[in-house]
Parts: structure tokens; sequence; C-alpha cells
């Protein structure tokens, strides 16, 4: 099986880039709870360790760990690593990440590269049962339909019917939503059905967990994140904020709903790309922020971008990433 | 009755068959012994120049058993019954709200001696003598059941101290109950000696805290013996262990241990105590985390796990909050207590999986000469078996550290091959097995097509 990092260079998906900042801007808030540098950060970094650069660089995480699965070739992964303060584990999630120290305020991002498996359900429930009050939760799934299982040359139908039969082999008859059907293994829907699959296990958990507790004490989970962006594969990022019933002030103060990509509910926040060069992203960024959606300023000379490319730019103009375009 | 009346009373018949359905015979005897235990415990309170909550001293006492295809008989010395117990409660069929009862005991669906009876035979002698009074029951189940209107009995023989009468003597207290007209199917198994020599052994898991307290339980003269529940123990190991009250609906006490022991698997797996009486183990089913993905996962039981031990005590002075089904020999799975601590219970049993899963990468090692010996084997051998309690302890379970064995980056290709196909082969490839055919021809054929 070829590791993802081997098909992709991660550096030049634009979307992800964007998802990362923003989730920066996230887990800034959570210095309400504790001085967000003093979190520990659990990720999956791969050769590239972007999320541990960001996190690290932005936040000042010193505390981290990385998880990589392909222990052949520790001396790359050694060498790529970009700060001495992470720790690199290796083998797979199930594995280590019961045997991580999970009781204290922790981010963790389970970056998976590949459709939902119940590996990864298991490895929510390890983090969820564990961890304690200002805990973070993110996982990033591949949410391409035809990524399930292959697409054969029969009809469209059938397709769905067999997407549908490989995730109910997956996850398990009782993980899935009852309400579900092969209708619901499209583009569109696909991530919902996610959603509700590790909400729902997310739920049950803590229902268990809290039903011996004092009310005050009781642990709450709050989804904040809920992203859908192509940059090849349609990839789906759910994620919130695990904390005790005492601290519900403290989320607040947090003011998460301040940042605008925060979804608590099942409406996703998608993250488009405008393919526009260098030079048109300069031109846009004078008018940015934009005032009105239809205004059009004298200044700008843009009028071969449609108002959808101007506006899908206003949404992710901070966050654009700044990647250099050269003529050779 | 006017005529609007719709009759709606259970039938004694039908209360009988439904009370006896749910309870096998070896339970049925277990809830008689447990009787006996509450009794005990009653006594020391009683006797109470005693001021810990919890008795752990039962010496002295004991239960005598005796079964044959006649009759069943069960005598103890465990203070007997109280009369006016007996007049009120001892013979409901269920627990009236008002009864007193015994912190920490086993007795708590009011259901165990009445239903143990039934399930044996159908004519019952009740003997009991406690410190102010002493009774005789008599009761014919064949004629109880024809009068439908009145569930009541009798003493036959009552005797009940005034004030300032002496005690009845310590060495008269006890209860006597001797079953006869023995129901067939069990006057069978009660002729057949198997089933005895079963009963001792299951009667010697599940009581096992009780008998190390010192209570003497004897069966058809056979005295029980004393288990006690081991782990391994040395410098270099710690066993699993977690411990909780909760105080939400009344105070539970939780404790697991998880550790390892000797290698045999019928005694691999978890054992559940409630209030010092085992109500499920040896378990290797999901029921206690086999196969579960969340919150951790573990994998199926294995003969690769047979040294795993799981002990979990539940403890509560009221009984009724505790995790087990009325015939206490289960636990009760959608109880919010159990389904907590299942949480806590499952991470405790991934650390040890963990060491096993390294004691058997060690062993296909050394069977295939990767390593030259075996340090985790090793390290079990020189450690010794030492009751739970004395155990060293960790919050997971720790095990000698050792050198990672590299995985390998092979896989296994294996096919069938018709014979003759594959000796033209051997012969072609001057090779002595089919093994090798298989490698020599892979080899070939990679190197024709990548490196030539």
């Amino acid at each position: 099986m070829i590791s993802s990092y081997e098909k992709i260079d991660y550096r030049v998906r634009p979307a992800k880039s964007i998802e990362r900042k923003m989730l920066c801007d996230a887990f800034r808030k959570l210095t309400c709870f504790k001085n967000v540098k003093q979190y520990q950060y659990i990720g999956m970094g791969s050769i590239y360790f972007s999320d541990f650069y960001i996190t690290h660089k932005m936040l000042g995480i010193k505390n981290m760990i990385s998880i990589e699965k392909d222990a052949h070739r520790k001396d790359r992964f050694e060498f790529n690593r970009p700060y001495q303060c992470i720790k690199i584990e290796y083998g797979l999630s199930n594995e280590i990440l019961p045997k991580i120290e999970l009781n204290k305020p922790t981010i963790l991002w389970l970056d998976y590269d590949r459709p939902l498996k119940i590996e990864m359900i298991t490895d929510i429930s390890t983090f969820v049962s564990s961890t304690v009050s200002g805990s973070v939760l993110v996982v990033t799934i591949d949410a391409q339909p035809n990524n399930i299982v292959e697409n054969t040359g029969e009809n469209y139908i059938d397709n769905l019917k067999r997407r549908f039969d490989e995730l109910l082999k997956r996850i398990g008859r009782s993980r899935m939503p009852p309400s579900v059907s092969y209708k619901d293994m499209t583009r569109d829907r696909l991530p919902k059905v996610y959603r509700r699959i590790i909400d729902n296990v997310i739920k049950e958990l803590l229902s268990d967990k809290n039903s011996m507790i004092e009310d005050k004490d009781k642990i709450n989970y709050k989804q904040l994140f809920n992203f859908i962006y192509s940059d090849g594969a349609q990839m789906f990022t759910l994620g919130g904020i695990i904390y005790a019933e005492r601290d519900k002030k403290i989320v607040k103060k947090c003011n998460f709903n301040s940042l605008e990509f925060i979804r608590t509910a099942e409406s996703s926040c998608k993250i488009v790309v405008p393919k526009i060069t260098y030079r048109e992203k300069n031109s846009l960024d004078k008018i940015m922020p934009l005032i009105t959606q239809s205004s059009k300023s004298n200044e700008e000379q843009l009028n071969f971008l449609s108002q959808k490319e101007r506006n899908e730019y206003s949404k992710i103009y901070r966050y654009f990433p700044s990647f250099v375009e050269a003529e050779l | 009755m006017s005529k609007k009346t719709i009759f709606a009373k259970p039938t004694k018949n039908l209360f009988i068959e439904m009370l006896i359905r749910d309870i096998s015979l070896n339970d049925s005897i277990s809830d008689l012994i447990d009787n006996c235990v509450d009794g005990a415990i009653r006594l020391q309170k009683e006797d109470s120049s005693k001021k810990k909550e919890k008795i752990e001293d039962f010496s002295g006492l004991h239960v005598s058993i005796n079964i044959n295809g006649d009759k069943f008989e069960i005598k103890d010395n465990c203070g007997g019954i109280a009369s006016d117990l007996a007049r009120k409660y001892a013979f409901r069929f269920g627990r009236p709200k008002d009864m007193p009862s015994i912190k920490y005991s086993l007795g708590q669906f009011g259901i165990g001696m009445k239903r143990a009876l039934f399930k044996m035979g159908a004519l019952f002698e009740i003997r009991s003598t406690w410190k102010r009074s002493k009774f005789k029951v008599t009761i014919d189940l064949r004629e109880w059941e024809k009068d439908e209107e009145n569930w009541n009995f009798s003493f036959d023989e009552l005797q009940e101290k005034k004030t300032g009468e002496a005690d009845f003597p310590k060495k008269m207290r006890g209860t006597e109950i001797i079953v006869k007209n023995l129901n067939p199917d069990v006057k069978n198994r009660f002729n057949q000696e198997k089933f005895i020599s079963q009963l001792i052994e299951e009667i010697e898991l599940e009581h096992l805290n009780n008998l190390n307290k010192g209570l003497r339980i004897k069966i058809n003269g056979n005295k029980l013996k004393t288990n006690k529940l081991m782990l391994l123990d040395s410098d270099v190991f710690k066993t699993a262990h977690w411990k909780r009250t909760y105080k939400k609906y009344g105070e539970i006490n939780t404790e697991i241990y998880a550790g390892i022991s000797r290698e045999l698997s019928e005694e691999g797996g978890w054992y559940i105590f409630c209030n010092e009486r085992l109500i499920l183990g040896p378990d290797k089913s999901i029921t206690t985390g086999w196969g579960i993905r969340t919150p951790v996962r573990i994998p199926k039981y294995h003969i690769q796990f047979s040294r795993f031990r799981g002990y979990i005590f539940f403890t509560a002075g009221d009984a009724s909050l505790l995790p087990w089904n009325t015939s206490k020999n289960n636990v009760d799975i959608d109880s919010p207590i159990y389904r907590s601590v299942q949480q806590e219970m499952a991470k405790l049993h991934r650390s040890v999986i963990d060491f096993l899963n390294k004691v058997h990468s060690e062993n296909v090692a050394y069977e295939n000469e990767k390593i030259s010996e075996r340090k985790l084997e090793k390290a079990m051998k020189s450690a010794t078996l030492k009751p739970y309690n004395e155990v060293a302890t960790s919050d997971s379970f720790v095990g000698p550290k050792v050198t990672e064995i590299k995985k390998s980056n092979e896989v296994f290709i294996r096919y069938k091959k018709p014979k003759n196909k594959v000796e033209k082969l051997q012969k072609l490839l001057e090779v002595s097995s089919a093994k090798e055919v298989g490698e020599k021809t892979f080899d070939t054929v990679y190197n024709m097509e990548f490196e030539g």
C-alpha cells in the first residue's frame, strides 16, 4: 500500500493550507482554558510535518507527538523533523494513542488520508474517553465517494450500493445510523453520513461516562469544525472541543463564534480556492475586505473574474497561501 | 366480587414455574450459600465489638451441604434467622420496602431461598435457632399449591425468648434446611458424582473471597479449597490497577486489577465480583471487552492471551446498586455503573494485551531464529505468583523493556499448484522443495522484468 505522502506533495494543497491556518486561529482561542502553548499537540506529520510547523511557530506549543505508521524509514522522518521538541512515535494509531498520556489539555488532529474505517472510530473513542476538559479533537477523512471502493463499469446506482456495502462492512452495522442508505453515498451527502457516525460514537461514549458522574463534572462535546474542500479528492474535517460542564463559561469566553469559519451543526464551511494568478491576487487584495457583495471598485481592472470568484476569494483571502508562480 | 371484576391473580403453579426458570440448579445452591454468608455478616455485626464496616473474618463459621438422590440438606452455624425476620420477610416473595437491610449483603432480590427450594423439590423443612428465637417450618408445596387464596405459611414450632430470659447458647445457633420429594430431573443429577465435583469447583470459585475469609464449606464431606486470585510479580512487572468510588446514586466502590499469571487458558479472562461474590468469570467474551473497537481496540480472546487475568470488584453497602442479574451469574451490561467502568477496564486491558503481543512476537522471532534468547519469557519465569492485593501496581501494565524486533518488510505468498507441475519445476530448477520452486520462480520473473 502506497503511503499518501508518496503520491501527493502536501505542500501544494492550497485548500488544506487554508484549513490549517483557520484551525490555528481557532486553537489560539483555547488560551481561555490554559495558555495554548502549554497544550500537548498530537498529529500525523508524515514527512512534511506541516501542521507541526504551524502549531509550533504560531502557537508556541512545545509538547508535540507525531504518530507515524511507516516504521521502515525512521531515518527519513527523523531527518525531516523540523524541531527537536517533536517526538515521533512509530506504530499504528490504534496502538500508539492508548499509550500516550491523554489526561492533560491536548489538541489531537487525526489527519487520516483515507475514507472512514473502524480504526479511526477506535482512535476517536480512545481520545474522547480519556481526555480532559479543554481538549480539542480534529478528524480529517477522505470523503471522495469513489475512493471508498472503485467504481465498476456498471451503472451509477450499483456503484452507490457497493459503496454503502463497503462502508457497512468497515464500520459494522451497529454503527450505521438506520436512516442512511446507498442514496447517501454521493459527494454531497457522504460527509454528512460520516459526521453522523462520528457524532454518535462520541455521544454514546460520553453518555456512558457521564452516567455515574455528578452534573458539574459531566463531559460535553461541542462541534466547532465542519470543513469540506478538494485539492484533489474531496476531504472532510470534523472537530470540536471537549469540556466539563463546570467549564461551560470558559468555552463561552473563548468566543469561537467570532471566527467566521466555525460550524456547530450539519452545515459545512466549504473552502474553495479560486484559481487566480499572483498578479490577480494582489489586485483583489486592494479591495479586501469586500464591503458589498457586488461592488466594483474603480481601481480594480479584473472584469474577467466572475463575482463568484471574487466572493470565493473574499472568504479566504486572509488565509490564502503565498505560493510563488515562476515562469521558467 | 361483582360481575365487573376480572380475575388477574397469578396462579401459584405459574408463579413457581416462572420463578425457577431463570436459574440453574448450581446457581440456586450458590444462592443458599449466599444466605449463609449474609447470616454470617449479620452475626458479626451483632457481635459488634467489631468496629469495621466490612466484615473480613469468617473463621469459626461453617456451611455443610449433603446431597443425594433422596434429599438435599444445608446446615450452617451462621447465627440463625430471627423468628420475626422469618415471620415478616424471609418467606415473602420479593423484598418488602421496610425490610432492614444488611450492608454489603449478597441477598437483595428477596427470592433466593424460595427459588432454590422450589427448584429442587416439594417438601421443605426449615429449622433455625437465633439468639432470641427458635423455629421450625414445614412446607408441603403440593398442598400449598392447592389453596389459591392463601399464600402464607405457618410455624410448626416456635419459641421466642421473653425479656429477661437468657439467649440461646451460641453452639445451638444456626439454620438447617432439608429438601425432600426431589423433582425427578434434580434427583437424577444429584445421583451423579460429576455433578458434585462440578458443583464443588463452581462454589470454590464463586465464594473464593468468603472461603479466604475463613468460611468453611463442605459438600458431601469434601472440604472446599481456598484459592487465591494470583498474579505474577517481580521488580520488572507492574500490574495495572485502577479504583474509584462513585457516589451519585449511593456509594459504589470499584477496583480493577489487570495483569498476568500462569499460562493456563481455562483460567484466562476477566473475573467480576459483586460484594466479593464472583458472578462471572473467567470471561473471554465481548461482555468484558474481548473484541471491542471502542474506546480502544481489544482483540478477541485467543490462546496467546491465556496469561491474562483481570479482576474487577464492585462493592456497595446497598446491594441493589450492583451490576448483577437476579441469578447472580452474569453482569447486567445495561447498568450505568458497568458501562462507565467498562471504559476504564478497556484501557487496563489494552496495556496487558500490548505486553502479551510483545511476548508473542518474541516467541515468533525466536522460532524463526531471529533472536537467540527470549528476555520476556525469562522475566516471566523468574517472577513469582502472589495474591492480587500484594503485587506492585501502576496505572497501566508495565513489563520489562526489550529492544524492538524489526517488523518484517516481507509478505507471505501462498498458493496451491498441481503436484506433477511442481515436481517438473523442481527438476528443472534443481531444487528440492515446493517452497524453493515458489522462491525461484518469483525471483526469475522479477529479475527478468525489473533488473534485466
